[in-house]
């Protein structure tokens, strides 16, 4: 993990013009598409042919037997009308933002204090932030079971110093056990990002801050945090756009209430056997997720925050 | 009574290595600048002229001794409170910011009214002489630009000193020296003290009004840059600052705040009385610059050393002669290509007398 430094402009500039060369034998023509070909396979077989798959199956009446050559609206009507849906939709689009917002907000001092007082124990410090990535999503998961279960740890814990008489038992099977949950699960997700832009930041930057006037905390929102933005949204997206098909935790921590719009679909294709209705609604995510995609990229370029590095 | 703005008492610092090895990056050392003046702080990489100038601004303390700046004493004084601006070796300009907002950035920190920092801020880019480019980042600049907008940044907030840590260190040569010239021009303009950190030697003898020479975390000379160069204490000065000769004598007798005399070789030669601490029957090390030196008399009243041409360089200004005295040491003798001079009549080999003024050789502290 040492080698996450500053050195990010380097990948970029290898293609040189002027240092391409002919290959022995092969034409010019043949050599693009060498080089492009793998790229190309893997777009096509990973990202365009599952998306076409996905919306020729929206538009289908069902997914087997003879109605599946039958064209049909019907996914896209049961959506608009049933509230359900709609509901569930935003239902998860609010825990994904909560997610993210409260996520970030614990990542950025940890992410902080190893970038500017971590010392000689930054790597140390960032493995044992990933640890616990390398063991199972559903046995983390689980762990907050344990903890936020009725006789789990933190109402034993609550009741043994007095501060509580009864277990609470909201927090389990809760939306709040999933939110927690969640951000337990992303926090080294967002740090990362986050570490590796305050990382980047020159130290000569904050003495001339300082030599300008600024005391620490000036220094840090004029300076230190816009140059961070980078990781901030980065991080957002890293757990923004997996939280909203989230379908795991919210079925083992989550409770009626804390069911996600990933749980429905995965009813359709499994339960249900309503494949198109599970495909119309992967769609509705798809786009729910590109809104925040596109205005934090808005965001970015507006800040000058990514790209135009210095 | 002369104003010093920045003055070290003793001042030294200690840098602790990770294996707990300590640098001794500045030995207990005195220095009073005063207001107004273009002082420099020269010497090879790594003799601590940027821990000198960081020690003024704040960024480090020392580990023993006291900073005044300005009559006041700066222990644990942090850098934001210090009536000083520093323009840093690698400019810092903040790459989020554009260049107004990055000149604009210490006015915005004390609050000032937006229309004085618009005044101000144009105002100090037009002395840097940088107008139109406001809106850009710093990412957009040329260095000979950044550089520009770094010094803007510094001088908008009006410091009573201004620290330039090699400024022009990144610039090619010919802007380099467009930029020494423009910057000593500023520096009289808006009358700020400067201390200038550099290890370029010429820049150091054409900027400033006093050099300080630092060696190894020691300062060796403070001086004007004409002494410095013609009057160096010690060989290190005299080595660094210019070409030098060194040549070894024998003290025979001295005349108090009169001349020297020494045995040279098989000569006897007067040296103007400048260096305490000498002795009659001492040895010692005598610095004479190679255009100071000239072959055989003509007529004037100068000392002389017999010696044997042993290299002649064809320089077009000049002609470079390698001579050997009797003691087997050799000297560089410069004469221009100019008048009598212009075509050489010399020899390798020739027998000839180096003569020199008896101000122009100066006797070195061992
Ligand atoms: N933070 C530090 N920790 C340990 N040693 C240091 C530190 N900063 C500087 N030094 C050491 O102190 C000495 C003086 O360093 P300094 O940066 O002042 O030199 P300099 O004269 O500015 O050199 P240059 O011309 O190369 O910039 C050097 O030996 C350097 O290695
Ligand atoms: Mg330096």
């Amino acid at each position: 993990m040492t080698t996450l430094n500053r050195k990010q402009d380097s990948a970029g500039k290898t293609n040189r013009p002027g240092t391409e060369t002919k290959l022995a034998g092969i034409p010019r023509t043949g050599q693009l598409v060498m080089l492009v070909a793998p790229a190309a396979l893997w777009l096509i077989f990973l990202l365009i042919l599952p998306l076409i798959t996905l919306v020729m199956l929206s538009f289908q009446k069902s997914a087997f037997g003879p109605d599946s050559t039958v064209f049909s609206l019907n996914s896209y009507i049961e959506f608009f009308r049933n509230s359900a849906y709609q509901r569930l939709m935003l239902r998860s689009l609010w825990i994904s933002l909560l997610v993210s917002f409260f996520t970030i907000l614990l990542s950025y001092p940890l992410a902080y204090y190893m970038a500017f007082h971590g010392g000689q124990k930054q790597s140390l410090m960032l493995n044992l932030l990933i640890i616990p990535a390398w063991t199972s999503f559903l046995l983390r998961v689980l762990a907050w079971r344990v903890i936020l279960g009725s006789s789990g740890l933190l109402n034993t814990f609550l009741l043994w110093i007095g501060l509580i008489n009864q277990p609470i038992t909201g927090l389990f099977y809760s939306q709040t056990a999933v939110v927690i949950t969640l951000i337990y699960i992303w926090i080294p997700f967002a740090a990362l990002p986050i570490y590796v832009a305050l990382q980047r930041i020159e130290p000569g930057l904050l003495e001339a801050a300082s030599d300008l006037g600024s005391r620490p905390w000036q220094a840090f929102l004029k300076v230190t945090f816009p140059l961070s933005i980078p990781g901030i949204l980065a991080g957002f997206l890293f757990v923004f756009i997996p939280t909203v098909g989230e379908y795991v935790t919210p079925a083992m921590v989550g409770g009626p209430n804390g069911l996600m719009i990933g749980n429905i679909i995965w009813d359709q294709f499994s339960r249900g056997l309503d494949w198109p209705m599970g495909a119309t609604l992967s769609l509705a995510i798809l786009v729910a997720v590109l809104i925040p995609l596109v205005l934090a990229a808005r965001v970015a370029q507006k800040s000058g925050a990514l790209g135009g590095g210095r | 009574m002369v104003n010093n703005i920045i003055e070290f008492e003793n001042v030294s610092k200690q840098y602790r290595e990770k294996a707990g090895e300590i640098v001794n990056a500045l030995n207990p050392s005195e220095l009073s600048i005063q207001a107004g003046e273009f002082f420099t702080l020269l010497g090879p990489s790594g003799c601590g002229k940027t821990t000198a100038l960081r020690l003024m601004a704040g960024f480090i303390q020392p580990t023993a001794g006291n900073i005044k700046i300005d009559g006041l004493a700066m222990n644990n004084v942090p850098p934001y409170r210090r009536p000083v601006n520093m323009v840093f070796q690698d400019y810092a300009l903040f790459p989020h910011l554009n260049v107004f907002e990055n000149v604009a950035f210490g006015l915005r920190i004390k609050r000032t009214q937006a229309a004085e920092i618009s005044r101000r801020v144009n105002e100090s880019l037009e002395i840097v002489q940088l107008v139109g480019l406001n809106n850009r980042r710093p990412s957009q600049l040329s260095g000979g630009q950044k550089q520009r907008v770094a010094l803007a940044r510094a001088l908008v907030n009006q410091p009573a000193v201004l620290l330039l840590d090699e400024p022009l260190g990144a610039l090619d040569l010919k802007l380099r020296r467009a930029m020494q010239l423009e910057l000593k021009a500023l520096q009289q303009q808006v009358g700020i003290t400067f201390v200038y950190v550099t290890h370029d030697q010429e820049e150091a003898l054409t900027m400033s009004d006093r050099i300080a020479v630092m060696s190894a975390g020691r300062i060796l000379q403070i001086d004007s840059p004409q002494n410095i160069y013609e009057r160096p204490t010690t060989r290190f000065v005299a080595d660094f600052v210019g070409e030098t000769n060194f040549l070894t004598g024998k003290i025979k007798n001295i005349v108090t705040g009169d001349y020297v005399k020494l045995a040279i070789g098989n000569d006897l030669v007067d040296v103007r009385h400048r260096t305490n601490g000498i002795h009659p029957g001492d040895t010692v090390t005598v610095a004479i610059r190679p255009e100071r030196l000239s072959l055989a008399a003509d007529g004037q009243q100068v000392e002389q050393i017999s010696a044997t041409i042993s290299e002649i360089t064809y320089l077009g200004t000049d002609t470079r002669y390698l001579v050997t005295i009797p003691t087997g040491e050799k000297a560089a003798v410069r004469v221009q290509n100019a008048g009598m001079n212009r075509t050489s009549s010399y020899r390798i080999g020739d027998q000839v007398k180096l003569g020199y003024v008896l101000d122009d050789a100066q006797i070195l502290v061992s």
